[in-house]
């Protein structure tokens, strides 16, 4: 029964990222005083993707592509499965471990390696080059990532008292969510919240940080060999991420607890999207592309050493 | 239902064959604020493998001439060419000159015409809504090559 409910929810929230996609598409457009596209924009795209055929280059790997989409499915369907659902009385897990949180760093790294693979087998320059940026993008963004949810592991088991096994898990964030009003009151959730907000453009691959993709300088990087239905696919993943990204934020520390389902629903779907406008859409708006030794510097100096700091007083 | 229909959604990849810049200024100003073609769903892509529908400009020069035909090749099908400026065209001021190889009709089938030198951003646009049109056409494996030519100001000639 819960499995069924939960692939409903993992549908829905698919039509809601590409839903998602447009109305960030139709705010920018208002934003830069144009009307913009309608909001099912998106939706058209996919779809239409997969209805072009197209020749592969000769020397791109289709092989290497092609698992690198299943993986990120694959990425996207775990993610999805270690969030919390909303259902009658509050959030449920689908899998529920002790490190869980880790689990999710893992998602982000690995679709971050999907579009890696992507590049590499284009074997395209722009591809290559593409894949490289990715690298160094991932290599920047990656230790203030991990180093913020060390500490707010540490944090949550030091508010909930939980045993030290479940330092990594979502599970005990939902109890501490019952404990507490919110979140945020806590200056420890509150900077590791604001410094996973500034890595959120570099995850989900928002300018200023798009440098991978770069499609007036490198020709959309990694996915530039990428064609009909296959693009459709990395089309769809490249949603997910940024929903799945948007999702954390606000089911960890925004989320009301509320005991109505539909309620629920409504708040998650609604705080996905408040969630993008802030890590997606007004960045892209007003911001031009960094380069790629100013996104590392920006990444490793700022919310690098904020990380740190944040790790040392979580111990304290 | 539009939301089904894939030929709103276009994306268009600018292809300059050696073009003196004036056509690509007029493509780039259909695409801001003023003329917003992104409200029919136009989208401009970086590489030709994403693309619905080429927009070329230029008489196609000799050096240019086997790039040109391999980034069109590249463009899944189905697929519209769509030529902006006379130079594209006829070759115009180039025409005949030693360095040029065009125009852009003799090397590849062009389903639009968008005449003038170089032609308003009100004609660019018609002549991608009319490549729409003929991408419809070629889903469905109902086309017959027909000329469709723009006038600069977007009027069907």
């Amino acid at each position: 029964m819960i499995i069924g409910v939960w692939v409903l929810w993992l549908i829905a929230l698919f039509i809601w990222s590409l839903l998602i996609g447009g109305i960030d598409r139709k705010i920018v457009a208002h934003l830069q005083g144009r009307y913009g596209p309608p909001f099912w924009q998106d939706i058209t795209d996919f779809l239409k993707l997969f209805r072009k055929r197209g020749k592969t280059a000769t020397r791109s790997s289709s092989i290497v592509s092609d698992v690198a989409l299943i993986v990120g499915i694959i990425a996207v369907v775990v993610g999805l499965s270690i969030l919390p659902m909303p259902t009658v009385g509050g959030y449920t897990q689908l899998l529920s471990t002790s490190g869980d949180l880790i689990i999710l760093a893992y998602v982000f790294a690995l679709l971050a390696i999907v579009y890696v693979l992507i590049g590499f087998g284009g074997k395209s320059p722009y591809t290559m080059v593409g894949a490289s940026r990715e690298v160094s993008m991932l290599l920047s963004y990656e230790i203030p990532f991990i180093l913020v949810i060390v500490a707010m592991g540490y944090r949550a088991i030091l508010l909930t008292g939980l045993p030290v096994s479940t330092i990594f898990s979502i599970a005990g964030f939902l109890v501490l969510k019952q404990k507490m009003a919110l979140l945020l009151l806590d200056p420890i959730f509150l900077g590791s919240f604001l410094v996973l907000l500034i890595l959120g453009p570099a995850i989900v691959g928002a300018v200023p940080f798009d440098i991978p993709e770069a499609e007036t300088e490198i020709v959309d990087g990694y996915g530039a060999e990428m064609h009909g239905p296959r693009l459709g696919v990395l089309f769809g993943i490249k949603h997910m991420k940024l929903l799945l990204y948007a999702y954390f934020l606000w089911t960890i520390f925004l989320s009301p607890v509320t005991s109505n389902i539909w309620l629920n629903i409504i708040m998650t779907l609604l705080g996905t999207l408040l969630m993008v406008l802030v890590i997606y859409t007004v960045p892209r708006a007003v911001s031009g592309r960094f380069r790629v030794e100013q996104g590392a510097k920006f990444y490793l100096l700022g919310p690098g050493l904020a990380s740190i700091v944040l790790l040392l007083l979580s111990l304290i | 239902m539009d939301i089904l229909k894939p030929e709103k959604s276009l994306w268009i990849y600018h292809l300059n064959t050696g073009s003196c810049n004036g056509c690509d200024i007029e493509i780039l100003a259909a695409l801001t604020p003023k003329y917003d073609a992104e409200r029919f769903g136009v989208k401009l892509v970086g590489s030709p493998r994403h693309a619905d529908i080429v927009v070329a400009t230029g008489p196609v020069t000799a050096v240019a001439k086997e790039s040109v035909l391999r980034v069109i090749d590249q463009v899944p099908d189905p697929k519209a060419i769509v030529v902006v400026g006379v130079c594209g065209i006829t070759g115009g001021v180039f025409r005949g000159g030693y360095s040029v190889a065009g125009p852009l009709d003799t090397l590849v089938p062009v389903d639009v015409y968008v005449f003038g030198c170089p032609p308003k951003p009100e004609g660019i646009m018609v002549g991608i809504l009319k490549a729409a049109e003929v991408l419809e056409l070629k889903r469905k494996g109902n086309y017959h090559k027909e000329v469709v030519k723009i006038s600069e100001h977007g009027e069907t000639i």
